[in-house]
């Protein structure tokens, strides 16, 4: 019998046709930008070939590397010792440090580089170190760092946590102690977790341009941006280095998709009985420090900095109202890139989870373009498309290039609840007399809810935070929070960068505690991207 | 005469290389009850499946109440069956209450809606449970919400796959009692999936063994004992040994534990495999018996022995807990002459 055409449509029919109109729509808005800019780009002459092949770049590209291998160690460094000491020990207020060393996450990279310009600076807060250079790999290995270790920090937790306790119990058994132990089997099992973590933050490494910028440390995103603001051909050097840039990024998003495999392979949330603590002892209260060392430097501090820089700013008289503009464009167009990016991320999540081909595999990869590639690139391809078109400069494309870059954040948030659901509930609702789109709507969607919720609020966290998209694409005279620190931080008005985060801050936090208590309920901790 | 709930006529579906059913074809009668049993992985959950439109068949027809719902021509959609399923984990919403999950498949408004919860309720005991979310309910009370669920619109088919296989043993003897009855309160036609011979056996008006994709035998609980049509069925439902035999003509087969009279024809001559159940062989210790004991299980109000025959093959037979023999005890059988023995074609 062949496959009649209601038989066929029934295949399909898990998915009803206006999803895989959205969805397939979507991907194809989304995917032509990019395609555009590698067309553009090799389509290029030689005099812009021989600008982009020159001996800058390659020192640029050491820099580069340099950022993207350090800033993983480093990270490694804080985040192993944290990660053990809040699930394997008695040390002192465990509970209380596992949420405080995670927080930096909510930090974007300039904000923490205006801390430590505004403080190190020889006109800083603490100006009389002024032997201390700030500028240059050691403040930009520092900014990225701050920031980005949390992403070893949630998946060696995740872990820790979840590993099956028996193991290190049968370890224990045939006489290797904790030590020997955490060496011969702990360790091994985090390895998964500690190779996907190190490529989240070597991925953040080389799209990051807040921090490095402000530091004066030129890695590609940087002369990438400089290109482009040239005359006279800039842009299109700015295209052939973006081509150099998404080529190491999409070899680092390669391995990290393949350590992800196996993690998932290693993980097992079986785990049996809780573990044993192991007991401090003496060593308890220098653990304590540890941990109060790292929240100070990364969290705490901050904040000092900045209360300080505000207290100063309105003593000498200015105006808390001068950012009350860019405060209401951050939340206007975070919460329209929100509600946008969940609404094109439903039917992609549907797709790519309730039917199984080569095409819905497709469609799930190409969403991954946002994940690998830099603001600045698929902004610049965004520059390339609509320049000379009404649309240029104005909040629509600012938006689309938001919603390209943190699409798959909210793809992964919903896909994860929607694998979560078991597929005999919809085959039950259709049994009942629904259809395939009645049951989308009556049973998969509300079960997904905290899903989409979830996705939206850490895609409203992050495009608040955004920064390079917003320079290359917003409106002329278009500031936000981000856009006002950066500048405010580069002409060394530390005041007024303080009176325009302190509104950021204060509004990242709010969905970040509702970001925590979704994954609270859950357990475990969402796959986080690099985009933050 | 009762009409047909569903037939199946030369269903075939394949995923890959693997022939999940074959040529599956049988009649349900409106009102029964048809037991689906066979070891796991032989495609009854996917007939299950078929039937109720959740796979596409590669072949083949399924009517349900008499109209077509899958031919050459056309594929109803599952919503446009007329069936209702119960799932093994039990599938219910999760973000409904019990009386919204009841209500689900209903399209009757208002009262008449409300009227037909309250029955099913009634029907399986949780009147006061009707606002309770599914999470505050046990196993067992689950279940029986999954079956007021999927009865509630009526359906002309209720299919249920695996649904006692999630509980405890002891709950699960009690729960398929009542599920039993209150399918037969209701008269529902219900097509039953399990791995379990002895719930078969019990659930079952017709019973349907399965093996590799086909469905062997479709018969009455009584004749799948006692007359299996191939020896997978008679090992699969009960305990089943097979020893040599040859047929002489009058009605009998020679084989080494004497003559047996056995069920059906076949020519003289033949060479067949007998049956022997263990229920039908008593074992006497007898110095010169020629069957040796090898083996002994206990079971509680049985000892199970295995015995050497002075062919090497082996039997079964049951004996009361009191008669306790020593391994390598010789034994002669006594068996009842007169009991019709199962054969089948030898190798």
């Amino acid at each position: 019998m062949k496959l009649e055409k209601s038989a066929i449509r029934e295949k399909l029919g898990r998915v009803p046709l206006p999803v895989w109109i959205l969805g397939l729509a979507v991907v194809v808005a989304f995917t032509i930008p990019i395609v555009y800019l590698v067309v553009r780009a090799l389509e290029a002459g030689m005099e812009t070939w021989e600008l982009v092949f020159r001996m800058r770049t390659l020192e640029t590209m050491g820099r580069t590397l340099a950022l993207v291998v350090a800033a993983p160690l480093l990270s490694l460094a804080i985040a192993l010792p944290l990660a053990i000491l809040t699930t394997r020990t008695n040390l002192p207020f465990r509970k209380t440090w596992s949420v405080l060393t995670v927080l930096p996450l909510v930090l974007p990279s300039y904000l923490y580089a205006f801390v430590l310009i505004s403080s190190f600076r020889s006109d800083g807060l603490l100006g009389f170190l002024s032997s201390f250079d700030i500028y240059g790999f050691p403040g930009a290995l520092l900014c990225v760092t701050a920031v980005s270790y949390p992403y070893l920090l949630l998946p060696m937790r995740a872990s820790l946590k979840g590993m099956d306790f028996s193991l290190e119990e049968a370890s224990k058994s045939l006489g290797h102690g904790h030590l020997s132990t955490f060496r011969k089997v702990t360790l091994p099992l985090l390895r998964p977790a500690i190779a996907s973590g190190s490529l989240l933050i070597a991925l953040y490494a080389l799209r990051d341009f807040g921090a490095i910028s402000l530091m004066g440390y030129e890695t590609f995103t940087w002369i990438i941006y400089s290109n482009y603001q040239m005359p006279f051909g800039g842009r299109m050097v700015a295209a052939g280095l973006s081509l150099i840039l998404l080529l190491v990024a999409l070899s680092l998003l390669f391995m990290e998709t393949k350590t992800r495999s196996k993690a998932k392979y290693h993980s097992s949330s079986e785990g049996s009985s809780a573990p044993d603590l192991i007991e401090l002892g003496r060593w308890r209260w220098p653990a304590f420090l540890f941990c109060g060392l790292i929240v100070s430097a990364f969290l705490i501090f901050p904040m000092v900095v900045l209360g300080y820089w505000v207290v100063r700013g309105i003593s000498a008289g200015q105006s808390l109202q001068m950012y009350w503009g860019a405060a209401f464009n951050s939340l206007f167009a975070s919460g329209l890139t929100a509600l946008a990016v969940v609404l094109a991320a439903i039917p992609i999540a549907l797709l790519t989870t309730r039917f199984s081909g080569k095409l819905s595999k497709l469609i799930e990869k190409s969403t991954y373009i946002g994940f690998a590639l830099p603001g600045v690139v698929i902004a610049l391809a965004l520059v390339i498309v609509f320049v000379g078109t009404p649309l240029y400069q104005t909040i629509f494309v600012l938006i689309f290039g938001y919603m390209i870059l943190f699409l798959p954040l909210a793809i992964g948030s919903i896909r994860t609840s929607l694998l979560q659901i078991n597929p005999t509930v919809e085959e039950v609702s259709r049994s009942l007399g629904k259809s395939a789109g009645e049951t989308i709507g009556s049973i998969t969607l509300p079960l997904s809810k905290y899903g989409i919720l979830a996705g939206g609020t850490l895609v409203f966290l992050v495009t608040m935070k955004e920064l390079q998209a917003t320079l290359l694409l917003g409106p002329r005279n278009f500031e936000t929070l981000a856009t006002s620190i950066w500048h405010t931080t580069s002409e060394a008005f530390f005041a007024r960068a303080a009176i325009a985060a302190l509104p950021l801050v204060l509004l990242s936090s709010v969905p970040m505690m509702i970001l925590l208590i979704f994954w609270h309920r859950r357990g475990n901790h969402e796959r986080i991207s690099g985009s933050m | 005469m009762k009409g047909s709930a569903v037939r199946c006529n030369d269903l075939t579906k394949t995923f890959g290389d693997t022939e999940a059913v074959k040529n599956a074809t049988f009649e349900l009668s409106s009102g029964n009850i048809l037991a689906l049993v066979g070891p796991s992985g032989c495609g009854k959950t996917t007939l299950l499946r078929l039937i109720a439109g959740f796979e596409i068949p590669d072949r083949g027809e399924v009517y349900i109440g008499g109209e077509p719902v899958v031919n050459e021509r056309k594929f109803i959609p599952p919503e446009r069956r007329d069936v209702g399923i119960v799932f093994q984990n039990y599938a219910l919403f999760p973000h409904l209450t019990v009386s919204e999950n009841i209500a689900y498949g209903l399209t009757s408004d208002g009262t008449q809606r409300e009227k037909r919860v309250g029955e099913m309720l009634t029907l399986i005991g949780l009147e006061k449970c009707g606002s309770k979310m599914p999470h505050e309910l046990s196993g067992g009370e689950q279940q029986r919400v999954a079956l007021a669920r999927a009865l509630a619109p009526d359906p002309e088919i209720l299919l249920l796959d695996e649904p006692f296989s999630n509980l405890d043993a002891d709950l699960r003897t009690r729960i398929r009692s009542e599920v039993r009855e209150i399918l037969k309160r209701t008269e529902a036609s219900v097509i039953f999936v399990t791995h379990d011979q002895d719930e078969a056996l019990f659930m079952g008006d017709r019973v349907g063994v399965m093996n590799e994709g086909k469905l062997v035998q479709v018969d009455s609980p009584e004749d799948i004992f006692h007359y299996p049509n191939n020896p997978f069925v008679a090992e699969f439902i009960g305990t089943a040994d097979f020893i040599d035999g040859k047929i002489n003509g009058e009605e009998t087969v020679e084989t080494e534990m004497g003559n047996l009279r056995y069920h059906g024809t076949f020519p003289s001559g033949t060479s067949v495999d007998v049956m022997i159940r263990p229920d039908f062989i008593d074992i006497e210790p007898v110095n010169e018996g020629v069957g040796e004991i090898i083996d002994r299980i206990f079971r509680g109000m049985h000892y199970l022995y295995k015995i050497r025959l002075p062919s090497g093959l082996t039997v079964r037979a049951l004996k009361h807990h009191t008669e306790n023999y020593e391994l390598g005890t010789n034994v002669t059988f006594d068996l009842d002459r007169e009991h019709e023995v199962i054969c089948f074609p030898g190798k």
